[in-house]
């Protein structure tokens, strides 16, 4: 380990001390290193937008097609550099909100795009690639040769049905309705205990990540630092 | 009485200390604790170990810091087992703050792989050297009869010339591998240009030797350029020994693997790259031109990444297999957090995902598999005991409320 190395180490971890002493109470030093934490966020992701956004995907893609297009005449690279000027424009016209209600209108034409663009997307992609193979993936054999077979496709088809009747709001859940809806709810408390445990899990592990690199990293690392200087 | 009461309502802090402890104490004194691989695992690990050699595989990484302790354990396991397995790996992501984790656990991969066949690769540097000394001896000692023959001054000069360019490209070789330390992309670039360099100035001093005997006798000349095919031969199995060492024993950037980096529209690119992949990324993170990567000459769309890992913390892998997954057929495997786990679940069940790694577990089950202990491993033993705490914590509040609460009815 070199001292650039050993620096950055000993930063991590007074900030981690730092946003764990929250769990004793709030303080000065968590809500410094919240602050710290905040900023560097809002400055790494400004510079990946200007970089792989701005950057990349506009002036050199604009820079490169037109560079091409003087030196070959292609009339594909001509045109792959100004059609950037249609997404620009767009750009450009999302910031007129910034400039009161007489011309902040023009911001709607982006929202638009943007919206017709994500709900086309959104609405074949869910169906496609959810709503039908998951139904598709229920339909299944309530008869097979495997025992565990047959409970697991029953409770799959009974948990299923139960959980969707349990939505249904068009009729009050009495009699029939009302029974098959409580089997619902009792499926989806399962699986709410099933989150739970899940999210019990990985918070855990969040704070051995962070235990393991205090112990590891930052004391047994100094140590061995020190260590090998002498 | 006021015992029970006080359990009923423990002071946080206390919790979380015994958490600390809990936690702490297995970390550092070693407690082994036994688990099983599970199915999903199993068929994500099935999934990749099945590949051919030389398959590429595809990461996206879709999580950052803050759940390095879960996703970073798969995807430095997973992309360990890739190189183990000669499959070739592009990296992605779709959260830019999460890609240089991506690419920390790669370097690192390729750096313990390159490591770990360094002798091997030596070895067959030194054999390749060798052969070459050998060649070269041979077809100096044939000039040298050649000489004694016909001309002595010039075989002299020939000779004189190409052993300092030979030593001159063994030395640029030896540099740019002292310089490139981890036998990276531009290491080959600069062995590349000494070979092209040598080459070049080799045929300009064979040209003018050429021109110099052709005159006094052109039995001579057939000899002199019989024997400069020769050595041309040797020189370029040379090279060609070089790369096959190479390509057996090293991993290195651009050939093994590639980080196209981050591009903003995570649903747009997912369905765009199942035309072509360069129609977004067209540089990759280095900003290198990705035609120029080697890796990526026979790689333009999904139907040439033989398997999918999206690392998420987040609903990437839905969109993954809404997209990618139903509408090309691309194979997925989800490594995710463990509050993202049982959203996938249905999506093992009607058969969307080949295999799931589910939080530290599902990361630690890997590990088991590849025969390799690494940060998830290490971290389970903390995960059980503080696992027991809860339980623990949960069946005595209980306890302690459904005293109070019969010590109350009796009471009134």
């Amino acid at each position: 380990m070199n001292l650039p190395t050993l620096l950055g180490i000993w930063i991590a971890a007074t900030l981690t001390i730092a946003i764990l002493s929250f769990l004793y109470r709030d303080n000065p030093l968590y809500k410094f290193a919240e602050h710290l934490y905040v900023g560097v966020s809002a400055a790494y992701w400004v510079i990946f937008a200007a970089k792989f956004t701005m950057q990349d995907m506009l002036v050199s893609v604009f820079a490169d097609n037109w560079r091409q297009f003087l030196e070959t005449g292609s009339a594909t690279a001509f045109w792959e550099a100004w059609i950037l000027v249609i997404p620009t424009a767009l750009g450009f016209l999302m910031l007129t909100r910034w400039f009161g209600p007489k011309v902040g209108w023009l911001s709607r034409w982006p929202i638009a795009f943007t919206i017709g663009l994500g709900a086309g997307l959104g609405i074949t992609g869910s169906i496609q690639g959810i709503l039908l193979p998951q139904v598709q993936a229920t339909i299944l054999p309530l008869w097979t040769p495997d025992l565990w077979g047959i409970v697991a496709n029953i409770l799959l088809f009974a948990g299923v049905i139960s959980s969707i009747i349990y939505f249904y709001f068009s009729r009050p859940h009495k009699g029939l309705l009302g029974g098959v809806s409580r089997v619902g709810i009792t499926f989806i408390m399962v699986s709410f205990g099933a989150a739970f445990g899940y999210t019990v899990m990985s918070r855990v592990s969040l704070l051995i990540g962070r235990l393991y690199f205090l112990v590891y990293d930052w004391i047994v690392g100094t140590v061995d630092f020190f260590k090998a200087l002498l | 009485m006021k015992f029970i009461k006080w359990l009923t309502n423990i002071d946080r802090r206390i919790i979380f200390l015994l958490m600390i402890v809990a936690v702490l104490v297995p970390m550092l004194f070693t407690i082994p604790i036994p688990f099983e691989v599970g199915e999903p695992v199993q068929n994500a690990f099935n999934a990749i170990d099945s590949l051919k050699p030389g398959s590429v595989i595809m990461l996206s990484v879709d999580y950052d810091a803050t759940s390095y302790p879960e996703c970073q354990p798969m995807i430095v396991a997973i992309t360990d087992h890739a190189f183990r397995k000669d499959l070739r790996i592009i990296l992605l992501g779709h959260i830019p703050t999460g890609l240089p984790l991506g690419q920390e656990a790669l370097e690192r991969a390729a750096a313990e792989y390159n490591q770990s066949h360094k002798a091997e690769y030596k070895q067959a540097v030194k054999r390749a050297g060798e052969e070459l000394k050998r060649h070269t001896a041979g077809y100096q000692e044939a000039l040298k009869s050649a000489a004694a023959e016909f001309d002595q001054e010039y075989t002299i000069r020939h000779q004189e010339t190409l052993d300092s360019l030979v030593s001159d490209y063994l030395e640029k070789v030896d540099s740019a591998a002292v310089k490139f330390q981890k036998h990276t992309f531009e290491y080959w670039e600069a062995v590349k240009y000494a070979g092209e360099e040598f080459n070049r100035h080799a045929a300009g001093h064979r040209k003018l030797l050429e021109g110099g005997v052709r005159e006094k006798d052109p039995g001579y000349v057939r000899i002199l350029k019989r024997a400069a095919a020769e050595y041309d031969k040797h020189i370029t199995g040379y090279q060609n020994d070089l790369g096959r060492a190479a390509d057996q024993y090293l991993k290195r950037y651009g050939i093994d693997f590639v980080n196209l980096g981050y591009r903003p529209g995570v649903v747009a690119i997912i369905v765009g790259m199942g035309r072509e992949i360069r129609d977004f990324y067209h540089k990759d993170y280095q900003n290198i031109n990705v035609d120029s990567l080697h890796m990526m000459d026979d790689v333009h769309n999904y139907d040439d990444i033989a398997t999918l890992v999206s690392f998420a913390h987040g609903t990437a892998v839905e969109s993954w297999i809404a997209y990618a997954g139903a509408r090309f057929g691309q194979q997925i495997i989800g490594g995710v957090t463990g509050v993202v786990a049982p959203d996938l679940y249905p999506y093992l069940q009607s058969g969307q995902l080949a295999g799931l790694l589910g939080g530290l577990k599902g990361a630690s089950e890997y590990e088991s598999l590849i025969k390799k202990k690494g940060l998830a491993s290490r971290g389970m033993p903390a995960q059980s005991t503080a696992h027991i705490l809860v339980i623990l914590l949960i069946v005595i509040g209980s306890m302690a409320e459904f005293a109070l609460d019969l010590y109350k009815r009796r009471g009134t």
